[in-house]
């Protein structure tokens, strides 16, 4: 049943539908994706007319637009928004500039720096765990997944575990505003001027710069000059984004999948080596971001004239399930044999957290159902609702018998 | 039989040295030692190397006889 979406009469764009569809408003969970596979059925492109630009949906011409970055730029990479009035670090850098910035990051987020955390990481979930367990109840999303991860994020870029309260504010703040309006403006300058005072601290200090990411970012040269302040600025406001909001909704989405699906469950539960498996097609199975690109010229894709400087959203919702790219693409399978998804992006800008949020993932996954094997949704699924424009989920309400492996 | 990794496609995903750990590994960056680089397949690991390539959201590995 598709009710939120329009398509526009018989009006056409270069022979792709023309619709209407607002993605950020909140919906029960499930009809983002059903709305969004519905389109991919119809037709591979589409012009929304809503925020204008076209729409993508299938897996084949996303890989293609990842990785050709010329034409298909990160000059923004928020569909609706084609002149952004930030710039983020990494994200907004083409290359070959861009490669630069990665090599400067890489090694902080490489598997190597995020294997050395997995201790600390496991031990800031058990602490979430230890306060919730006992309840017999908890909203997952507000005291699970949306408490560790900002702590180990805090952890990795080695900032104090005990600012992760004003980070978890900071980044609600403004991905509930969708980056607009006064509020939004209030979070994001406290923010700053956060990062501002740490980099005057640690100009300050002096700290060995192999064990202060900061201080590496202090001794970091771009094109052979030292990184300028603003540039690091743009990368901690690009980190905090990037990087708490999803890997907490990567894990609710999760957890809401295993308390509706008990055989799954059951099967984590007595075979956690299926977890790292399991973690890939938790993210091919619910991808959350509505990626953009802009074009940097007039470009014809697969018959479709686009032009200069519009903007293009890669349906990564639609893309991932993908008949043509994966076999039993709607279902979830948590043994899945070949997984070959797109939900950290592609190309040169593959997300730089990837290998984090496999590990909080990992890590949120086995000690939660160490703790607590059995438990269910407590309320009715209709109930969960579900953020647009980043897909997340408001809340996920669980709750488990007492005494019973707790 | 070889196995080969295409620079320009492989973007540090980490995939193949995931499914196929005892064949690749990562560099400090996260990107396959072996990128943009053909190497001989060891005996008995053309099924990892098969699923390493397999794995690889951009198609960036590829098997050829030798």
């Amino acid at each position: 049943m598709i009710e939120h979406y329009e398509v526009a009469g018989a009006a056409s764009r270069s022979g792709c539908p023309v619709i209407h569809l607002d993605t950020v408003v909140d919906r029960p969970v499930g009809e983002w994706m059903a709305d969004l596979n519905a389109l991919r059925e119809a037709h591979p492109i589409y012009w929304n007319e809503h925020g204008n630009y076209w729409v993508v949906t299938r897996a084949q011409l996303t890989r293609e637009i990842f990785q050709n970055p010329v034409v298909f730029t990160n000059d923004s990479i928020s569909p609706g928004d084609p002149d952004p009035s930030y710039k983020w670090i990494p994200s907004n850098i083409n290359p070959p500039l861009h490669v630069q910035y990665r090599q400067i990051l890489n090694h902080a987020f490489g598997p190597a720096s995020v294997a050395r955390i997995e201790p600390k990481a496991r031990s800031y979930c058990r602490m979430a765990i230890d306060e919730i367990v006992d309840k017999g109840h908890c909203d997952y999303v507000a005291e699970v997944g949306g408490a560790f991860p900002t702590r180990v994020f805090l952890e990795l870029i080695d900032l104090p575990w005990q600012d992760a309260p004003l980070f978890v504010s900071w980044t609600e703040t403004l991905f509930n505003a969708f980056f607009s309006g006064p509020e939004a403006a209030v979070a994001f300058d406290e923010s700053r001027q956060y990062f501002v005072d740490l980099i005057a601290d640690r100009r300050r200090s002096k700290l060995d710069h192999d064990r202060d990411f900061t201080s590496h970012l202090l001794a970091s040269t771009v094109n052979g000059a030292p990184m300028p302040d603003e540039d690091i600025l743009n990368i901690f406001n690009q980190l905090m984004l990037a990087g708490l909001d999803t890997v907490k909704s990567a894990l609710s989405y999760s957890l809401l999948y295993l308390a509706t699906h008990d055989a799954d469950r059951y099967r984590i539960v007595h075979e956690p080596s299926l977890i790292p498996s399991a973690i890939e097609e938790f993210l091919r199975a619910y991808p959350l971001v509505l990626e953009g690109r802009k074009l940097s010229q007039d470009f014809e894709f697969h018959g479709v004239q686009m032009r200069q400087g519009e903007m293009v959203m890669l349906a990564l919702p639609a893309v991932m399930h993908d008949p043509d790219q994966f076999d039993r693409a709607d279902e979830v399978l948590i043994d899945r044999q070949k997984n070959n998804h797109l939900s950290f992006g592609g190309g040169a800008h593959r997300c730089l957290g990837s290998h984090l949020a496999r590990m909080e993932m990992a890590v949120g996954l086995e000690e939660w159902h160490q703790r607590i094997p059995d438990y269910r949704l407590a309320c009715p699924i209709g109930e969960v609702i579900e953020r647009g424009g980043q897909l997340s989920l408001r809340s996920l309400p669980l709750e488990w018998d007492l005494g019973a492996g707790s | 039989m070889k196995v080969s990794v295409d620079a320009q496609k492989c973007s540090g995903h980490g995939r193949c040295y995931t499914v196929a750990p005892g064949l690749l590994e990562p560099d400090d960056e996260g990107f396959v030692t072996i990128r943009g680089s053909a190497v001989d397949l060891p005996p008995g690991s053309a099924a990892d190397a098969r699923k390493a390539a397999e794995w690889c959201p951009e198609g960036a590995i590829t098997l050829t006889d030798d």
